[in-house]
């Protein structure tokens, strides 16, 4: 029977193993969170309908109006668009998590069926629109921080998205 | 543009998903260090002794009355300050108290007990209240109108830190002063009342921030040993730790309660719970209640197994999740450290500035109002990722080998991997499990 070496120096060798694992592992997700790669949320593609797999693509949204976000238009890579509706006390989308390349601007597109406020968490002092019922309201933001922020109903306080943000 | 209230906790920034490779890597590790610990790890138990260095002379400075004066009225001016916040300061997120509460009193209390050992106990500032209201009414502190049954042990304790969980995570509005204001005047009315008439010794049994200060600073490299204090290996001194009743519970709740942090995270349960008719409110509570239940659950049936190859014969299964206690420590302390670590960090200085102006008139009594917080620790995304891989990972070792070591005091040698074997799946899937929740499906 081998002896086992100190707990501590147990600890040691597993760290060490841990950094060393990772550091083999951690070129792969760095290429995944490389700016305006077309990995993240947005697509540069000029089809939309394709571009809409991405991020949510695990949605379970029922309706039809839940457009994934996609890029509104070609060329503007920069720009994540969400499109959100509320309806009878649901938020479309429902939660679910959008990736979002660090530096890119954020455009909400709401349509609610009651007055509403969507606050979005930004790491600073976060974004606020004000949605009336039956007008779609448009605002945008730029993700300026790395993280995972919720974009949230303030009125029926629903999580609408999870932006994370790399 | 004011702040604006997050729906969930102080935070309004929650750490990134850990990256998928990250994941495989812990899970891996999980398994094969656990494996090692069970097969080739020592045969006899290694420390039943403390050990370590004894320090009389540190021993007599913390034990001195001027010492233990001078931290008391420092820690009751702390809470008094903070208190001032909360009952005279304005309902805004950039009130202090929310982060004091939170971050500093919360997740703070972690890296303290682990760096100072058993502080809390001697400055918790509802002790220095109790000592007071005693001193003037020419009582003894320790004796109360009634005594507690000794069985008794930690178990109200189980019950305020899931109370205090609850407020943590499912409470409505628990950032706004009325509904804190509510919740603080209950814990001092809990566990002062208590003291009184239970005597002080309510106060270890019931308050849910000593009771969460004494289990972690089990870990600490500070131990006292027939009243002296030593400098010792935190394992040697985790296992010289006699878990009261009770115990068990208190740490499933501390791991189920973070465990639910997170999983409330995860787009499923989000969706589940916004799409359902049912209150948030209720499905939260179920959520935190089930997820503690099931840690509860499989560490005492795992422990209890050990009962059917145990050395003491007499010695009921019910006794053995008890013994075990000490071994979630660490995991539990590995979870908060990954999960709490940016909070800390970014809350806690936003606490630090709020500070200087308690009551939102524009004071800066400590200098610090005009600092902004300093979020340059979200920059480094794969430090982050591997802080956490690591807390969770480091947590696991420490826990399996703390079980391993408690296992061999209890098991005869020959079937000590019979009886263990159930307790190191239990908490390889608590390590599975938390690595996944970070991961954030």
């Amino acid at each position: 029977m081998p002896r086992f070496p100190r707990p501590f120096a147990l600890l040691a060798v597993s760290t060490t193993a841990t950094v060393a694992l990772l550091s083999g592992c951690t070129s792969s997700p760095s290429v995944d969170a490389a700016p305006s790669s077309s990995a993240s949320a947005p697509s540069t593609s000029a089809s939309p309908p394709s571009t809409s797999a991405s991020a949510s693509s695990t949605s379970a949204s029922s309706s039809p109006t839940a457009t994934s976000p996609s890029t509104s238009a070609p060329g503007a890579a920069d720009v994540v668009t969400l499109d959100i509706s509320i309806k009878d006390d649901q938020v479309s989308p429902n939660g679910e998590k959008v990736n979002v390349a660090k530096g890119q601007t954020v455009k909400m597109t709401v349509t609610s069926d009651s007055d509403d406020e969507i606050h979005a968490h930004t790491g600073g002092e976060g974004f606020e629109l004000e949605v009336m019922a039956g007008k779609p309201a448009v605002g945008e933001f730029v993700a300026s921080e790395a993280g995972s922020f919720e974009v949230e109903s303030h009125h029926l306080e629903k999580i609408i998205v999870i932006l994370v943000v790399r | 543009m004011h702040l604006l209230v997050p729906l969930h906790g102080i935070g309004t920034r929650h750490d990134l998903p850990l990256p998928f490779s990250f994941v495989v890597v812990g899970a891996a590790l999980a398994l094969v260090i656990s494996f090692v610990v069970l097969f080739f790890a020592w045969r006899r138990p290694r420390y039943l002794e403390p050990g370590g260095t004894e320090l009389p002379r540190l021993t007599r400075i913390v034990d001195s009355a001027a010492f233990r004066l001078a931290a008391r009225l420092v820690v009751l001016a702390v809470y008094a300050w903070a208190a001032l916040a909360l009952f005279a300061g304005k309902d805004l997120l950039t009130n202090p108290v929310f982060g004091f509460v939170f971050a500093w009193m919360w997740v703070g209390l972690v890296p303290l007990s682990l760096l100072l050992g058993a502080f809390w106990r001697v400055t918790n500032p509802l002790r220095s209240i109790h000592r007071g209201l005693c001193a003037v009414a020419r009582t003894d502190p320790r004796v109360g109108l009634v005594e507690l049954p000794p069985g008794v042990g930690i178990w109200p304790a189980a019950v305020t830190l899931f109370a205090f969980g609850w407020l943590e995570l499912v409470q409505p509005n628990r950032t706004t002063l009325s509904v804190l204001q509510l919740w603080a005047v209950a814990w001092v009315v809990v566990v002062v009342v208590g003291a009184v008439v239970f005597g002080s010794r309510w106060i270890a049994a019931a308050d849910p921030f000593e009771t969460y200060a004494s289990v972690v600073a089990q870990l600490s490299p500070w131990h006292r040993v027939r009243g002296q204090l030593r400098l010792v290996n935190p394992l040697a001194g985790l296992n010289h730790w006699r878990p009261p009743p009770g115990s068990a519970a208190v740490v499933s709740v501390l791991l189920g309660s973070t465990a639910f942090d997170s999983f409330a995270n995860t787009t499923w349960w989000i969706q589940t719970v916004q799409s359902s008719d049912t209150s948030s409110v209720v499905w939260a509570t179920a959520g935190l209640l089930l997820m503690i239940l099931i840690v509860l659950a499989s560490f005492s049936l795992a422990a209890a197994w050990m009962a059917r190859y145990g050395r003491d014969r007499s010695l009921p299964a019910t006794e053995y999740p008890r013994r075990m206690a000490g071994s979630l420590v660490p995991i539990a302390v590995g979870y908060a450290v990954a999960h709490y670590t940016t909070l800390l960090v970014i809350e806690g200085q936003r606490t630090a500035i709020n500070l200087s102006d308690p009551l939102g008139r524009g004071w800066n009594v400590f200098g610090s109002a005009g600092m902004g917080v300093n979020s340059a620790i979200y920059d480094h995304v794969t430090a982050i990722a591997v802080v956490q891989l690591l807390a969770i990972v480091s947590g696991h070792i420490l826990g399996i080998v703390a079980a391993h070591e408690k296992s061999l005091a209890l098991l005869p040698t020959r079937s000590a991997l019979a009886g263990q074997w159930p307790m190191l799946l239990v908490m390889v899937c608590y390590t599975c499990a938390g690595v996944i929740l970070l991961f954030s499906p």
